[in-house]
């Protein structure tokens, strides 16, 4: 096979995976609800602590997901990154079986942040322009 | 995943044996699923944290490029930009890099809630729990000072050689 055709495929391949992903996902597969309906509770991992509910209720977020969980620990902080296994409660909330506190989520977001930056580097510093491509120095 | 400043640690370590431009792809491709994978969703959070109306679940398809076809297709995509003369090999050390970071992402432990290593063969989840997901935050600035030193040897060496190789010519 040409290299053209390579790239065809690999484009090819990876907008049908992306899709095949994003239509596995939306049949719930992954949804919180019918993970505890076949495992009996369900893992809410890495979400942030939004709010302390008057009534000793949390909400979680991650991303555009929210969860509402009784029986977290109270020394639990706002802005905190929490895992939390949970059970369904029929009003549609969730009762915690138990908590993982991540408290070196915020330290390896800034990581992320200098990795982030060597990688631009390399990249800046680690190149030059030839016949309208990318050379690498060596 | 391990954090970036790891991942690009454990590509540097074995690079300085290598160095030039293949330890610069296998860098380069140890951060690419991060890059291509989480930076997307991560933008967007804060983006929706901000109250921009952001649909649900836009980043989702992202996620590939953190499994072993979507680094081997984004591996080909991304070689096209790099000089015909150093293609194919930018390619192996790219695709190489990502292998190495699936690797050491795999070490780590999520109850259970791994890595879709065979995504869409399988939506079985991998991962070999021997090591926390933030575990590698304590070790991050000493690999990279480990890694500075190794690098800041190689440079003194390929100096002092020069220079000798200069007076023996003189």
């Amino acid at each position: 096979m040409t290299e053209r055709a390579w790239v065809l495929v690999s484009a090819l391949v990876l907008v049908l995976t992306a899709t095949l992903w994003s239509l596995w996902l939306s049949t719930g597969a992954l949804d919180p609800v019918q993970v505890a309906e076949r495992e009996g509770e369900a893992l809410l991992s890495l979400y942030r602590v939004s709010e302390w509910q008057d009534d000793g209720r949390v909400r979680l977020d991650k991303g555009s997901r929210t969860a509402i969980v009784t029986g977290v620990d109270p020394s639990i902080l706002i802005g905190e990154d929490i895992s939390v296994a949970v059970v369904p409660t029929p009003d549609g909330t969730w009762t915690a079986t138990w908590v993982e506190r991540h408290p070196g989520r915020p330290a390896k977001r800034w990581l992320g942040l200098v990795g982030m930056g060597a990688a631009a580097g390399l990249l800046v510093f680690g190149t030059r322009l030839r016949d309208r491509r990318m050379w690498f120095r060596g | 995943m391990a954090d970036l400043v790891t991942h690009l640690c454990t590509a540097l370590l074995p690079g300085v044996l290598i160095a030039g431009p293949r330890a610069t792809w296998l860098a380069l491709g140890v951060v690419a699923p991060d890059l291509a994978a989480r930076v997307p969703g991560l933008a967007l959070d804060i983006l929706r944290r901000l109250s921009v109306p952001i649909p649900i679940n836009i980043e989702a398809p992202f996620a590939v490029m953190h499994m072993p076809i979507g680094v081997l297709c984004g591996a080909v995509l991304v070689s096209q930009i790099v000089h015909p003369e150093q293609r194919r090999q930018a390619l192996v050390w790219l695709i190489a890099g990502g292998a190495l970071h699936l690797a050491v992402d795999a070490l780590q432990d999520h109850h259970g809630h791994g890595y879709f290593l065979l995504f869409p063969f399988s939506t079985q989840r991998y991962e070999l729990g021997w090591m926390g997901s933030e575990a590698t935050v304590a070790w991050a600035p000493w690999l990279a000072l480990l890694t500075a030193v190794v690098w800041g040897v190689r440079w003194a060496w390929l100096r002092q050689r020069a220079r000798s190789g200069r007076a023996i010519r003189k």
